[in-house]
């Protein structure tokens, strides 16, 4: 295009906006005589004028933002409403947030609620006289106390007693230890039971309307939705949270005491389980449930009988079914009792077998999780998670001795971070600051005598290093930052003397390691980096003092470690620029660095990587979740770090539509990529081993055995082959991807040696009709093109040459349907039992309006199953496209999902076309992981 | 928020009074002095360590801009300036972030990708989105430099129309029509299936 091309373009552009639609034809028409190209183009320019899709109409950054922008104006701390000044925010919910305040008459702490604008306001002020009405006639321990409800302006506000707590946390997490939750649930039900004996149903019981003090004790809020039994129990209209709703409720039917019990089921059976009962579902599917969730046993085998059996109970479909919240308090009486004996008897046994440390009650995640038996060098290695709290902990620091971990701690909501602290005599995790809202904290440090916790406080960009007696106390300022960013962490140094951190003094800010004499007082300058570079981060001191490792930032996620003597002079570089580095530690004999490293991967995983031999860099984690922020003790072989949690689970739904999804497949990590055999049974990949392996079941899920072994980092794309002998998939035991086969009998779910078929680079095998050959998808040639070759090996044929990713062969042969790389549709070509092949002959077949996730679909005799990712104008579901008809169905609307359905959800479509395979994400968050024997 | 900027020199601030005085060397002496901000913020931000928090353009670059200019260099003729340049290096950190998505997506561990995504938040379509917006805009830039500008200050700085005519001293219906005929064309070359 030349510069009077593109100013013919913009003339006629503008002049053609300007006119009516007639008017614009015969402009255009007269235009076009003498070009006809800048007729298409200025016309498709006139469309894409009107159209709103596009990446341009959004922020760029908008698009990798999440959160939407949120029109309510909060108040600000020191404002006053009548007598109540204003201190800090403590608390979000869907309807609103709740502050801190101080009522200056009777010189006490109130919690005051404040809503979101809404339409509707008026209605919602009349609820909350309601909650006022309701809650004030319940003189209840276990219930928040409402001292008024005041307007200002128009907005009405609701002055409460103020609990020091925390709302229940709940899924998504890992399941939380059972006589806490038993003890927490037991006072919910004793306040509801209480409400229920005065003629009032809470009507909205969700974790977040249980807030815990610091003591344990439990107080129950928000009786915002409440209402008088017999009087509008049947009010139209439908109020409550989605998630929570009893059935009888999200229809807007009549709802009763056994509504509460529903829901305060749900949130039991979340706490057990770590996993939502009905995982996925949208109120509307809620709302008709034909059968009973997944027993928490099977999730959680600690939960005992007598609870499991109460909580089914609680989640009854029929509300007369349900036990009262009385006889629902008395059971958990019972249940806790009983756990009491249980867990005397556990801590025993782990005593005896040694090596339980921190043994602390009923941690109840898998005892597979990250146990590696197969590699020498880690042989000895433990692993077990600290801590199991929902939300985000992160920044671990091991004491001196190694027996305590400090960590920072932010909610699920990701509010203020505080620290915590979890020793051998600790059975829950200490908080150790109250921050209010004084700025996030990040990144932890023990002094070498272990008194005292250093730690990097953020507000705006600036900040200050801090400490705060181990044990808890008020805090002390060591010294400002100008760049607090709170993603570069601080250390002590071994001889107590100084602090190493990264700061930046002067524009332009580029982060430099200093070190900071604490008796002097004095600031000195340890790393320069070189122009442009983002800077140096992470000083981590070398057991004698003598080294600091620090990682330097020369581009976008470009990082090495370096090595730099603390006295000053010459720097080596450690490792080479291979993806993002995200925290390291010296192992206590100071020969090596445990580093957390994408290297060939997108997961962080822990690496050791040997000072005298960095080229021989070990891994000692891998599997699905990103290892990160390692940290060590001087004194001790233990390890610290945060494990970010990513639970995908196996799911089928009958494949007319018509009824509910059932979990089938089910670890706390992730189980994915399901695929039926003829025979109806199925394989699947799990990293509950460690590693991406292949895993067999039976066709209802039971019987699991895992039938690899690669300990390597991906295993993806399983394909049965058609007579059910062979299990297709691709793998990367050696850094590349190549297709492999693995024979496998399925009745006895015994496998052979995988095959390499040497296609490298190959991704996504899918098997002909005959069983001959294998198509493949292969980048070899500079884009993703498919490819074919025979079972036996050879040389592979190129099918397509304008693109393709992955494929799959219709049933008789005669079409290879397939997506191509980043499009959202799929086209077919002749296939390998067509009469009348043209090469490279491609037509679409299935595109606009939906838009088919490149590697989430299949075919079965007559459809494609896929899944439909959401578009402004509608939801992601999994449909399936009548080929012969051009009809598209939905079979799962997955409104509620949306966030969490990326990556590959693995469909498939049993034999006998009854059952659809597919997998979610149910829930994620980080915990703190301990390990011992790191050398 | 302090009071005063970390541009105790004053260096950015004359530079930005020089740039409105019509010295165009001086946004590439400018461009050096800001990229490690914006480039530490972009990062600071997109690692997720903030979970929840939205990051428009405009906040990142208003960061930037009160961390680095001070008090007296603060009106709202050296901010327009300085989105100016800011502007392209949000371009630059931006494509860098789709590139490196692509490139993680493009690697043989197409399966392995969900991680990133969940916490880089750029779908692969968006990421092959952006990277054709660049090669787009440098197309723009040979045929209409002012048009590229507009685009980058509009879309990447996140300007309004008159703090983009303001910095680019012309007035804002020039601004409202380039920029409307500019995206009308850019939708165009960013859709996929023009992506060959």
């Amino acid at each position: 295009m030349s510069p009077e091309q593109w100013n013919r373009i913009v003339e006629l552009f503008h002049a053609a906006r300007a006119k009516t639609s007639t008017e614009r034809a015969a402009l255009l028409d007269s235009a076009s005589a003498a070009d006809p190209e800048l007729r298409l183009a200025v016309e498709q320019m006139l469309r894409d004028d009107a159209a709103s899709c596009s990446l341009l109409d959004r922020s760029p950054i908008e698009v990798m933002a999440a959160a939407a922008a949120d029109p309510y104006t909060p108040p600000s701390a020191g404002a006053t409403f009548g007598r109540y000044e204003i201190v800090a925010l403590i608390g979000r919910g869907g309807m609103g947030e709740v502050w801190a305040a101080h009522d200056t008459e009777l010189d006490r702490a109130v919690a005051i609620k404040f809503l979101f604008p809404r339409p509707g306001f008026g209605q919602l002020a009349e609820r909350l006289t309601h909650e006022a009405r309701a809650a004030s006639a319940l003189n209840h321990p276990n219930i928040v106390t409402v001292y008024e409800v005041i307007r200002h302006e128009d907005t009405p506000l609701i002055v409460m007693e103020m609990v020091k707590g925390e709302p229940l946390g709940s899924a998504p997490g890992t399941p939380q230890p059972l006589e806490q939750v038993i003890q927490l649930v037991l006072q919910t039900a004793r306040a509801l039971g209480a409400a229920h004996a005065h003629g009032i149903i809470h009507c909205d019981i969700k974790p977040e309307n249980i807030l815990v003090r610091g003591d344990g004790y439990v107080k129950v809020l928000d009786f915002g939705l409440a209402r008088h039994i017999g009087r509008d129990a049947t009010a139209p209209g439908i109020a409550g949270t989605p998630r929570y709703m009893s059935p009888e409720q999200a229809r807007g039917e009549l709802i009763s005491p056994a509504s509460d019990i529903f829901s305060l089921g749900l949130v039991l059976y979340e706490l057990v389980t770590g996993q939502y009962a009905y995982p996925g579902h949208s109120p509307l599917l809620q709302a008709m449930p034909t059968s009973e969730p997944l027993a928490p046993s099977s999730i959680n085998p600690r939960v005992p009988a007598n609870l499991d059996s109460l909580i089914l109970a609680m989640l009854a479909i029929k509300p007369g079914a349900r036990p009262s919240a009385a006889a629902v308090a008395e059971r958990l009486g019972e249940a806790f009792v009983k756990s009491r004996q249980l867990r005397h008897r556990r801590i025993w046994q782990a005593a005896l077998a040694g090596g339980v440390l921190l043994a602390c009650g009923l941690w109840a995640v898998s005892s597979a999780l990250f146990s590696r038996r197969d590699t020498p060098e880690f042989a000895d290695l433990r692993i077990r998670p600290l801590t199991s709290q929902a939300g985000w902990e992160g920044t671990p620091a091991l004491s001196p001795d190694g027996q305590t971990v400090a960590f920072t701690w932010t909610d699920r909501l990701g509010r203020q971070s505080e620290i915590y602290r979890k020793g051998p005599d600790d059975t829950e995790p200490v908080k150790l600051t109250n921050s209010q809202s004084e700025g996030n904290i990040g990144y932890l440090a023990w002094s070498p005598d272990g008194s005292r916790i250093a730690f990097k406080r953020q507000r705006g960009m600036g900040g200050a290093i801090y400490s705060i007696a181990s044990t808890g106390g008020d805090e002390q300022k060591i010294v400002d930052l100008e760049t607090a960013y709170l993603t570069s962490s601080i250390d002590w140094s071994p001889d107590g003397a100084e602090l190493a951190f990264s700061d930046a003094s002067r524009i332009p800010t580029q982060l430099t390691v200093y070190l900071y004499n604490l008796r002097s007082g004095v600031k000195r300058k340890l790393t320069d980096p070189p122009p442009l570079a983002d800077g140096d981060w992470n000083p981590k001191f070398s057991p004698d003092g003598l080294t600091v490792a620090f990682k330097r930032v020369t581009g976008y996620w470009a990082d090495e470690i370096y090595l730099v003597p603390t006295a000053g002079g010459t720097l080596r570089r450690l490792t080479d620029a291979r993806g993002g580095i995200w925290g390291h530690a010296w192992t206590a004999d100071g020969k090596s660095l445990i580093v957390s490293w994408q290297r060939s991967s997108t997961i962080f995983g822990l690496w050791r990587i040997p000072l005298d031999a960095p080229s021989r860099a070990e891994s000692i984690t891998q599997g699905g979740s990103d290892a990160i922020t390692p940290a060590t003790s001087l004194k001790t072989s233990r390890m610290a770090w945060v494990n970010q949690l990513w639970d995908l689970n196996i799911y089928r739904i009958p494949a007319n539509g018509v009824g509910k999804p059932t979990k089938l497949i089910a670890s706390t990590l992730r189980d994915q990529g399901a695929t039926y055999s003829p025979d109806g049974s199925i394989a699947f990949i799990s990293d509950r081993s460690g590693s991406k392996e292949i895993w067999l079941a039976k066709g209802d899920g039971s019987g699991q055995v895992q039938v690899t072994h690669f300990g390597g980092p991906s295993i993806d794309h399983l394909q049965w082959s058609p007579d059910g002998r062979m299990v297709a998939f691709d793998a990367r035991p050696h850094g590349y991807s190549d297709i492999f086969t693995l024979e496998c009998d399925s009745a006895t779910t015994r496998c052979g040696e995988p095959k390499p078929l040497s296609m490298a680079p190959a991704v996504i095998p899918s098997w002909s009709a005959d069983g001959e050959s294998i198509y493949f998808a292969s980048d070899r040639t500079g884009r993703w093109e498919i490819w074919r070759v025979a079972v036996s090996g050879g040389r592979p044929l190129q099918v397509t040459n304008n693109g393709g990713y992955m494929s799959r062969e219709s049933r008789d042969g005669k079409w290879l349907y397939f997506s191509k790389y980043m499009r959202d549709s799929i086209w077919r070509t002749p296939g390998s039992q067509a009469q009348n092949r043209t090469p490279f002959g491609e037509a679409e077949v299935l595109g606009p309006p939906y838009k088919v996730k490149t590697d989430d679909w299949t075919i079965t005799a007559d459809e494609i199953v896929f899944l439909d990712s959401a578009t402004s104008t509608h939801p992601a579901a999994i449909r399936a496209y009548r080929i012969a008809t051009r009809r598209t169905r939905a079979i799962l609307e997955l409104t509620e999902l949306l966030p969490d359905t990326r990556g590959n959800m693995g469909i498939s479509v049993s034999a006998d076309s009854r059952w659809v395979l597919y997998s979610q994400l149910d829930r994620s968050g980080s915990n703190v992981m301990v390990a011992d024997h790191i050398r | 928020m302090s009071s005063t900027g970390t541009d105790p020199s004053g260096e950015i601030t004359l530079l930005l009074q020089q740039m409105s005085g019509g010295d165009i060397q001086v946004s590439e002496k400018l461009l050096p002095l800001a990229l490690p901000e914006l480039r530490a913020l972009a990062r600071h931000y997109l690692s997720g360590e903030r979970p929840g928090h939205t990051l428009q353009p405009t906040a990142l670059v208003n960061e930037a801009y009160l961390r680095l200019v001070s008090d007296q260099a603060r009106n709202w003729r050296s901010r327009a300036h300085f989105v100016g340049v800011t502007a392209g290096i949000m371009r630059r950190i931006l494509i860098d972030h789709a590139r490196r998505r692509q490139a993680l997506k493009r690697g043989p561990q197409a399966g392995a990708i969900e991680i990133s995504e969940e916490r880089e938040g750029l779908s692969a379509k968006e990421a092959e989105e952006l990277i054709a917006l660049d090669a787009a805009l440098n197309r723009l830039e040979v045929v209409n430099p002012r048009h590229r500008q507009i685009v980058e200050l509009r879309y990447f700085g996140g300007l309004s129309v008159e703090e983009t005519a303001e910095a680019l001293n012309v007035s804002p219906i020039t601004v409202k029509r380039d920029w409307r005929v500019a995206r009308a064309w850019l939708k165009g070359q960013v859709r996929p299936e023009t992506l060959v």
